[in-house]
């Protein structure tokens, strides 16, 4: 009986077990895609000054984005298993409590330099500043308290 | 917590990296828990512990007060 070859692995691993390369696939969504960003930013950028071809402004504005859109085409496409060295188990990885802990310090950080940062820039710079501080304290906050009743609701059922 | 995890991989012969590959986790994690630095989640103590044959609290020893 003959051996099943080993599958080929591929640096940016494939979109499934034994499915096509995930970059193959990243690359034909990520490019249209980008470049349909770049052409909207420019028609809804107002008229030019001089003559401008929209649509080329548009495609090199696309162009720009494309290494990003590439990047999540491909994080959206990849299934992460085939990734050659990617470890398995990442939540108990010590990395995933380096990361969960650090997300705590900069949430923190956030709360504390946003609301003092609104009571300082009130006395010297515009009000838009603390507006805006305001605002982002706001969001952070919310986003706490929404993703704090979810667990707790999850956790009680 | 202290634990016997440096004896018994030296035991079997196996490398940090070795060890971490075969419970699906970074060699950066198992230098961690041999120090002492990093408390494994329960399913990894158990995954621990089954691939040494032993029990968890023959691994590990909780630090005294």
């Amino acid at each position: 009986m003959s051996e099943k070859p080993a599958e080929k692995q591929y640096k940016y691993g494939r979109t499934k077990p034994g499915g096509i390369p995930a970059i193959r696939m990243a690359i034909p969504i990520g490019l249209p895609v980008a470049i349909a960003i770049g052409t909207a930013i420019r028609m809804i950028s107002g008229p030019a000054q001089g003559p401008v071809n929209d649509w080329l402004v548009g495609i090199a504005i696309g162009l720009c984005l494309a290494p990003s859109a590439i990047l999540l085409a491909w994080a959206l496409c990849v299934d992460r298993t085939t990734i050659p060295g990617a470890t398995p188990n990442t939540e108990n990885s010590i990395e995933s409590t380096w990361y969960s802990q650090s997300a705590n310090d900069a949430f923190h950080a956030i709360i504390m330099g946003s609301g003092l940062g609104t009571a300082i820039t009130a006395l010297w710079l515009p009000p838009l500043v603390s507006w805006t501080l305001i605002a982002v304290f706001v969001v952070a906050a919310a986003t706490f308290a929404v993703s704090y009743l979810i667990r707790k609701h999850q956790g009680n059922q | 917590m202290r634990n016997r995890l440096p004896e018994l991989r030296h035991k079997q012969g196996l490398s940090q990296e070795k060890l971490a590959d075969m419970l699906g986790v970074s060699r950066q994690t198992i230098i961690s828990i041999e120090k002492g630095r990093f408390d494994p989640s329960l399913p990894l103590a158990f995954q621990i512990a089954a691939t040494f044959g032993l029990r968890i609290e023959d691994i590990f020893t909780p630090t005294e007060l």
